[in-house]
């Protein structure tokens, strides 16, 4: 009578599962803080579109992003300060998302093709289904405002924001909740159902 | 007989498909003002707020003043266009707005306000009614005489007694100044 074969030995020990697991936490956290230091999609969109109508290098000066996780680490820091004004609870309350991108721009815009500039940013914001709401043109200044075309809830806000004097670019994109920029904005209107 | 019937009913589908989406691309009150391509150096100002923007507006404006947060809820779309004009493109702008005038009259809309101040504003105001206490839009066109043309389009079922205070929450001179309350016949 033979005796039954040894089981096979895993390859993996617990401490092998141990270092699997926080080399890919690691990593996950390696791409994330390397995240911070790149704009939202659209925001690049908004920059290249702006670089590309200006025929110059957008050269960049901050790039800077904060997700959803980020944002919950910074929504725990008002619990350690007493004296926070309220505004501030509430825009902390309100942020899910944003990033904030500065750029110079190497080549006069007065030069570029205003209409090019427009038509190149609503071709690619558009493309990810964003429409322009706010254009603003004096001068050398040019404003675009978009939020997505099908937008319909109420609870959130989403905006992508570009300002350029020309030499300079600033693009801006955000997501927030409502409920508490509501909340900010009853503080600094008067009750009129009181008169 | 079973065939053409099929076919008839298929065709009267896709019309009526294709109708609606007209309709629905393009709301009665709705005017089309063309694109504007802003040259470097002019002064342009472009705003086109939709449904679910003036759905969170009134929102916002419900603590302030809930008669125009009823009244901003039930609009469609908002556009507004401001150029400045000076000596290289008072003609143009001059030109497309009153096109914009004419298409206007071409399409039934009422005119409601006309002013010709000299050396001042010219300004003519556009209903689209709906019956004889609401509207389906209005078009206020500005050309004014302080270097500014402005074209304001707001599409929306808005009753004739609400449009003062539309001007007021939009700050559309025009509409703050316009009376167009129903009044009562006396019998």
């Amino acid at each position: 009578m033979t005796s039954p074969k040894p089981k096979p030995r895993s390859r993996f020990r617990p401490l092998h599962w141990f270092l699997i697991v926080g080399a890919a936490g690691l990593l996950v956290m390696t791409f994330k803080v390397a995240g911070i230091f790149f704009v939202s999609d659209e925001a690049r969109d908004l920059q290249i579109a702006f670089a590309d109508a200006t025929h110059a290098d957008a050269d960049a000066h901050i790039q800077i992003s904060v997700g959803p996780g980020l944002m919950s680490v910074a929504r725990l820091v008002p619990m350690f300060i007493d004296d926070m004004p309220a505004e501030a609870r509430h825009a902390i309350a309100a942020l899910q998302e944003a990033s904030v991108g500065i750029y110079r721009l190497e080549h006069n815009h007065a030069k570029s093709d205003r209409a090019a500039l427009m038509a190149a940013a609503d071709h690619r914001l558009g493309s990810r289904g964003w429409s322009r709401i706010v254009t603003v043109a004096d001068g050398r200044d040019t404003v675009l405002i978009y939020t997505p075309a099908d937008w319909q809830d109420p609870d959130e806000v989403e905006v992508c924001v570009a300002v350029s004097d020309g030499s300079e670019l600033v693009v801006v994109s955000a997501k927030a909740k409502t409920a508490p920029l509501l909340e900010i904005m009853k503080q600094h209107l008067p009750d009129r159902r009181a008169i | 007989m079973k065939n053409t019937l099929k076919n008839l009913t298929a065709g009267v589908a896709a019309f009526s498909i294709f109708t609606a989406s007209i309709v629905a691309a393009n709301p009665a009150g709705y005017i089309d003002f063309g694109s504007f391509s802003p040259e470097v150096g002019e002064e342009y100002v472009e705003v086109d707020i939709n449904k679910g923007l003036l759905k969170l507006a009134s929102t916002f404006a419900k603590h302030e003043d809930p008669e125009v947060a009823e009244i901003i809820s039930n609009l469609e779309r908002v556009r507004v266009n401001v150029f400045g004009m000076d000596d290289s493109n008072r003609t143009d702008v001059t030109n497309r707005i009153e096109t914009v005038r004419t298409k206007l009259d071409e399409q039934g809309w009422a005119r409601v306000v006309t002013v010709r101040e000299k050396g001042g504003d010219n300004v003519a105001v556009f209903v689209k009614q709906n019956d004889d206490e609401s509207i389906h839009g209005l078009v206020v066109t500005v050309i004014g005489g302080n270097g500014e043309a402005v074209l304001v389009n707001v599409v929306g079922d808005v009753k004739l007694n609400q449009i003062a205070k539309l001007g007021e929450r939009l700050d559309i001179d025009p509409l703050r100044e316009l009376g167009l309350e129903k009044e009562p016949m006396e019998i």
